[in-house]
């Protein structure tokens, strides 16, 4: 019986052990006859959650034209936005294949320094022409110890922000916007003041965003987050564009006047008590018609694709005139990862969809008739209109504009067909004056890595309250700084102050 | 061959008997033993990530050593021993409360007749044990809410008393954490004394019966005793993760409030915000490698008192 007993045993794990064997050798063997023929390069996909029923029939469509035009395949790997970092350092760490990754609003320090990504400047010079002629400046946002290691979309290099209001309500209370002038803090008080007395308890007047730490999502002040992160200090471009002091921005006049009027703002009703917590999305919020608006990007038509998006009619209110600084390259890029076979093929099929923009379109907007139909077509551009105005319910949709010359895109009704070329004037009309200084510079974090994390805890852990104007600022404010200096923020900036002076004086500025 | 020879030789083929008559039942440790060997004992190579700059490119091995520096941000701050105070009392505070309500849970249901009763009561504990802590929290967000919280709205306004808002307010969140622990976990640690006194020999309530013994006395003299066993093995399995705590309830539960992490974060908490942005896996490896130390050596140290007071309950 025993004999019996410990038989089976044997057996079983042999037979377990046999098992991985052949799953192995199985692998191995499909990878060697794909890799002959067409290489498939394994490309993150960022996606809220739900891909929609027609994402395959997208991805055959794009895998077609790739076949034809590139000689490669791909596929598309699904990944939540602010994860695709870590999802791709696991894959790179437990060589998962994985060819393309997406650099979300975080800097690319150290996916560098731990090796994770590859330097494309050869790869760009050979095959990414298309890229680089359309990119231009824009890729200097994706250099690191000046070398480039990503892929951004092309869009407008300028940043303009200001305050998207509900039209109703503004009419309700005949308040009427200056489109020229630039509105402060104190402008948008009265503006307030009026709106919540009429309205009400249970009525707020701003969303603050839980998701960004910078004041007023950005259309405070000017200032160029040269690392990407408020950790290490940014340039206050509000006192002066030729200034390259870098300063800790919470340590400024400025931001003690900002957070006196947030917790001002609350007292007086106008910032939702829960705001510092809430899990909701601002586009949630706005829809529960509790709110008036928000500080959002303002270009000149933004107010317009809001309304359009959102079917609740904006009107936006400008606060900062526009101006360039690339805040540390801080934002959307392709990479092409160290664990990649084919970095060439890679880097081709991300030139494709800036070469062909019908491949940008069908990637971005799905397929003609299915999920989008053409209105308009002119010299200036393209109006489509989505066939469900519920994106939701579309078989594609792609809520995140990363594919390719965003400017050669299609307008999306009622947006105005010629929308590419007046964002394209405004943003070449913005004069050098108001170009940030630290263009090109980017920083080496690896000597003071752990004070940055360390300091980024400290600054999650205040912001969201201050933003809210949730926390008293006589008492906490003092105590913010003082646990930003114990975790050691003036050693980051000295360290950055001291690589941009040298970069300053290498590049003879 | 003289005696000791065959001593020797007798003591040899007694080995070599031993060794054939257990032969099966070492086999079916194998699979056991392989488990562990791969799934606990293998990734602890894992641990010189802690000692590592990793580069990706150059692998683990390749990868230049780079000393302490992966500790040195737990420790750049103050808040190092905010949090290690904090782990380590809210342990201290979930295991007494727990294990004093889940003892006299037990004892309670141990001592109702009626069995669809019974059953019913250990049902009921046990659901919240089973709710994910996300939806707990929401559970608590619904009570706390400063806008449209149960307890502003519905009891503090209607009796003139202010509102408070909670999640900005750190007084009240260590009481909070606490009662929605227990709360929580209440039931499980429920079950196990209970079936520990279930397990109990009914001859020794007999006995007290027949000598007059009342409930009281024999739950004093009885049940608790006979429970120390459990409670003690308990104990050290508890000391073992005092370092480690509930992310979900420290996370999730304050809503991720910054106002509230002076008494609200623990190491985990802190690890997994402090790496949410840059994943570094030195970092991580660090803490956790913290983590495991400050727990191994807890671990020890309770074991050694324990074998002080009682040498036949230690562990080791």
């Amino acid at each position: 019986m025993k004999k019996a007993i410990a038989l089976v045993l044997v057996a079983a794990l042999s037979a377990l052990t046999a098992c991985s064997n052949n799953a192995k050798d199985s692998k191995g063997a499909q990878e060697g006859s794909t890799a002959e023929e067409i290489p498939t390069i394994v490309w993150q996909y960022p996606t809220p959650g739900n891909l929609g029923s027609g994402f395959q029939e997208v991805e055959d469509a794009f895998n077609a034209m790739l076949e034809k035009d590139v000689g490669a395949r791909v596929k598309f790997e699904p990944v939540g936005l602010s994860e695709s970092t870590k999802k791709a350092s696991l894959a790179v760490a437990s060589g998962e294949p994985l060819d393309i990754m997406l650099t979300a609003f975080t800097s690319l320090g150290p996916s560098v320094d731990s090796g994770m990504i590859v330097p494309l400047d050869d790869l760009l010079e050979q095959q990414g022409k298309d890229i680089k002629e359309q990119a231009g400046v824009l890729l200097d946002g994706a250099k690191y110890d000046s070398k480039t290691y990503g892929v951004p979309p092309v869009y407008i290099k300028g940043n303009t922000y200001g305050y998207l209001a509900r039209t109703d309500l503004l009419q309700k209370y005949n308040i009427t916007i200056d489109p020229e002038k630039k509105y402060t803090m104190d402008d948008l008080d009265e503006i307030f003041a009026k709106v919540k007395a009429g309205e009400g308890k249970d009525f707020y007047t701003t969303i603050p965003w839980n998701t960004t730490q910078d004041p007023l999502n950005n259309s405070y002040i000017e200032y160029d987050k040269v690392t990407g992160s408020l950790a290490a200090g940014v340039l206050m471009l509000n006192r002066g564009f030729d200034d390259t002091t870098v300063s800790n921005l919470f340590a400024t006049d400025e931001y003690a006047t900002y957070v006196n009027k947030m917790y001002d703002w609350a007292k007086k009703g106008y910032i939702s008590s829960d705001a510092a917590i809430t899990k909701q999305s601002p586009d949630s919020l706005l829809a529960t018609k509790k709110y008036l608006g928000m500080f959002y990007w303002n270009d000149r038509l933004s107010a317009s694709s809001k309304s359009a998006a959102s079917g609740i009619e904006f009107t936006g209110i400008p606060m900062i005139e526009p101006y360039v600084s690339n805040n540390g390259g801080q934002g959307i890029m392709w990479n092409i990862t160290s664990s990649s076979q084919h970095p060439e093929k890679a880097m081709e099929v991300l030139n494709y969809i800036y070469k062909n923009k019908d491949a940008a379109w069908l990637l971005q907007f799905g397929l003609e008739g299915k999920s989008y139909k053409v209105l308009e077509q002119t010299d200036e551009g393209t109006s489509i209109e989505f066939m469900d105005p519920d994106t939701s319910k579309l078989p594609y949709y792609q809520g995140y504009g990363i594919y390719g010359n965003r400017l050669q895109w299609p307008v999306v009704s009622p947006e105005p067909i010629n929308k590419n070329k007046v964002l394209k004037e405004d943003d070449d009309n913005i004069p050098q004056s108001r170009y940030s200084p630290a263009l090109g510079y980017s920083f080496k974090q690896a000597s003071v890595s752990s004070e940055i994390a360390a300091v980024s805890t400290v600054i999650e852990q205040y912001t969201p309250a201050f933003n809210s104007g949730a926390l008293e600022p006589s008492k906490s404010l003092p105590e913010f700084l003082n646990a930003l200096k114990s975790a050691g923020i003036d050693k980051i900036i000295q360290e950055n102050q001291k690589q941009l002076d040298e970069w300053k004086q290498s590049n003879g500025k | 061959m003289t005696a000791i020879e065959v001593k020797r030789a007798s003591a040899r083929e007694k080995k070599k008997n031993r060794w054939k008559r257990y032969f099966p039942v070492y086999l079916m440790i194998l699979p056991g033993l392989l488990y562990l060997l791969i799934n606990n004992y293998i990734p602890m190579f894992g641990v010189i990530i802690a000692f590592k700059k990793l580069n990706f490119s150059e692998g683990i091995f390749g990868s230049p050593w780079n000393g302490l520096d992966n500790f040195k941000f737990l420790f750049a701050t103050n808040d190092a021993w905010v949090i290690t105070r904090n782990t380590i009392l809210y342990n201290v505070a979930f295991f007494v409360i727990g294990t004093v309500s889940a003892i006299t849970l037990a004892v309670l249901i141990n001592e109702i007749r009626s069995k669809f009763a019974s059953k019913a009561y250990q049902s009921l504990t046990l659901l919240p044990f089973l709710m994910s802590w996300v939806v707990v929290s929401y559970l608590g967000y619904a009570f706390l809410s400063s806008e449209t919280g149960l307890i502003n709205n519905s009891i503090l306004q209607p009796l003139g008393k202010e509102s408070i808002n909670w999640y900005m307010d750190k007084t009240y969140w260590p009481l909070i954490l606490i009662l929605v622990n227990t709360w929580k976990g209440i039931g499980y640690s429920m079950i196990i004394y209970l079936a520990s006194i279930v397990g109990i020999n009914q001859d020794y309530y007999e006995a007290a019966t027949i000598d007059g013994a009342s409930k009281w006395k024999q739950i004093r003299h009885i049940t608790l005793p006979l429970l120390k066993p459990t409670f003690i093995t308990l104990f050290i399995l508890a000391v073992g993760q005092v370092f480690r705590s509930d992310f979900g309830l420290f996370y999730q539960m304050p809503q991720n409030s910054g106002a509230l992490y002076s008494v609200t974060r623990t190491l985990d908490v802190y690890v997994y915000q402090a790496l949410l942005r840059n994943s570094d896996y030195g970092m991580s490896s660090a803490a956790s490698f913290y983590q495991s130390i400050v727990g191994f050596v807890l671990i020890l140290a309770a074991n050694f008192f324990i074998k002080k007071y009682n040498r036949e309950n230690a562990l080791f």
